[in-house]
């Protein structure tokens, strides 16, 4: 098994404006999770704001032996996460995982792209 | 006894709430009579004592139609397959059947409703009392299919109807937000049960916009979502099995479901039940509805992206005669505005309405507007003939409320407050 099975990441920013063909180059923000095990990961993601209380948890599912990439921009039960503002995320699974948190910003024509592997919380450690 | 549940000294305190939990109230009582002289005893009493009774369904409005601090009537005991004609296609309902129990009984019987909505929850008499409907060109709202029944008045008098005997009464009753009176027993005009293949694709609005005439008018069932935050589209095709648009001709969407059921099971589609959300939702003409949901997406994508993550649906209703119909002589299109029901919703509404007004679009009887009487009348060529024949049936008004009184008798938008 690779991963852990709690993640943070405390940076977390959609942008408002995009730049070209949509939704190729919607400015996004997006949580990528591996699951090596042989066992669905059961994905619990909160959401942290700077002047408000969390809101989650917004739940996914990563099959065995599969990736997923979640669009922050796409949450939206319970709720829509506000983009333009400032927020944080811990991420907690069934099976342990891998996470990697990557933006798109494309509100310039020259577009950003930014990738940082999330935090791995957990006390646990995978083989 | 319903006697004694109106007695003075034996009033519970009752909370009410619709399904997403925008609307509450305390009414004195609920009550939930099991027969109909039960309920006749209800309204009676309640007009002696000049209390109003409001009937409700399954509570999945998002308008105040039910909101009183008097009685609220549930027809929870009153459900049911009461008789059916499988041959002349024909059936009778007790009005407090829910659709989806209804679509149990009439399959059984080898009959069918030729649509229905998204979901099934609500009450039929519920869902065709606020112009509920589905969607399609050739169907008309649920309303469609009554061809007459039985409700209690606003005296306590029972009042039957049918097309031959009362044409103008029924044209009404369909569309009539309770204020008619109290459906005890709805008759149906069915068709013989049928299954049908849903087939959903997702694409972008950019791949698909130039498709969507040509999809309405290949499939017997089409509607589409788009989601305001990445620009993508669900299509969503229901036919006959093996019918409607040439998978071949959707090079590009990408296909996500491909199910086949029978019509009760396979039209609703059950996966927002567990997502409270509040809505609105607008009719405009047919032939403009596709330029007025280009702007209403552009003005999404300039004012609302931030907050507005949930999904906006278009869809096509046929024409129908009845008064308060929103396609009352005209085809539709119907475009709904959804937004959680954890946020605000009345910033984002209230900023789309006027668009769907400039098409003189008629809102929703069950979802959130601020439109009342004085703009209302002028969208329904008929009010002032369905006012009369409410004024006729309820004299007293126990079937009105401030809200109702507001939307159908007096009331300006000027005064409509929604923070």
């Amino acid at each position: 098994m690779t991963g852990k099975q709690t993640w943070a990441i405390p940076e977390g920013y959609i942008p408002e404006e995009s730049t070209g063909p949509e939704p190729e180059m919607t400015s996004h923000e997006t949580i990528c999770v591996l699951n090596t095990t042989d066992e669905k990961a059961t994905l619990e993601i909160t959401i942290y704001f700077p002047d408000q209380d969390p809101v989650g948890p917004y739940e996914k599912t990563v099959p065995p032996q599969r990736t997923r990439h979640f669009r922050f921009n796409e949450f939206d039960d319970p709720e829509e996460i506000p983009t333009g503002e400032p927020f944080a995320s811990v991420l907690e699974s069934t099976v342990p995982v891998v996470c990697q948190h990557t933006r798109l910003d494309s509100r310039q024509a020259e577009n950003a792209l930014l990738s940082t592997m999330a935090y791995p919380a957990a006390s646990e450690s995978g083989e | 006894m319903a006697q004694d549940i109106l007695d003075e000294d034996d009033h519970e305190e009752a909370g009410w709430a619709n399904w997403s939990g925008s609307i509450s109230c305390d009414p004195d009582e609920i009550l939930e009579p099991e027969t109909e002289s039960e309920l006749q005893d209800i309204v009676r009493r309640c007009a002696e004592e000049g209390r109003t009774v409001r009937v409700a369904g399954a509570g999945h409005s998002w308008t105040p139609v039910v909101e009183t601090d008097g009685v609220i009537v549930s027809l929870a005991n009153m459900t049911g397959l009461i008789d059916h004609d499988a041959d002349a296609g024909t059936a009778t309902l007790y009005a407090g059947t829910t659709l989806e129990e209804a679509g149990t009984e009439l399959h059984t019987r080898g009959l069918a409703f030729p649509n229905l909505g998204d979901v099934s929850m609500q009450t039929v008499a519920g869902a065709f009392g606020t112009g509920t409907h589905g969607t399609g060109p050739e169907f008309g709202n649920l309303s469609s299919v009554l061809t007459g029944g039985r409700l209690v008045t606003g005296t306590g008098e029972i009042r039957e109807f049918n097309a031959e005997d009362d044409p103008d009464l029924l044209r009404a009753a369909k569309v009539s937000l309770g204020t008619l009176g109290i459906f005890t027993e709805i008759e149906l005009d069915l068709q013989d049960t049928y299954k049908v293949q849903r087939r959903e694709y997702c694409t972008n609005w950019r791949e698909c916009k130039d498709h969507i005439p040509t999809l309405i008018e290949e499939n017997r069932n089409f509607d589409f979502y788009w989601y305001p935050r990445s620009d993508e589209v669900k299509l969503r095709l229901l036919n006959g099995p093996g019918g409607g648009t040439d998978h071949a001709d959707l090079e590009y969407a990408t296909l996500v479901k491909n199910q086949t059921g029978w019509w009760q099971e396979a039209i609703p589609a059950h996966d927002d039940i567990g997502r409270a959300f509040d809505e609105m939702e607008y009719a405009v003409a047919r032939e403009d509805g596709l330029e007025c949901f280009e702007k209403a997406r552009e003005r999404v994508r300039e004012n609302w992206r931030k907050d507005v993550g949930w999904r906006m649906l278009v869809r096509t209703i046929a024409a129908d005669d009845a008064m308060l119909s929103t396609e009352y002589d005209r085809e539709a299109m119907s475009i709904s505005c959804i937004q959680s029901a954890e946020l605000e919703h009345w910033p984002y509404f209230t900023d789309m309405e006027p668009l769907f007004r400039e098409y003189d679009g008629r809102p929703h009887w069950g979802k959130k507007h601020t439109l009342r009487a004085a703009e209302l009348e002028e969208l329904y060529p008929e009010w002032e003939h369905f006012q009369e024949i409410r004024r006729d049936l309820d004299p007293e008004g126990v079937f009105m409320t401030d809200y109702l009184e507001a939307l159908l008798e007096d009331g300006s938008s000027d005064e409509v407050v929604t923070t």
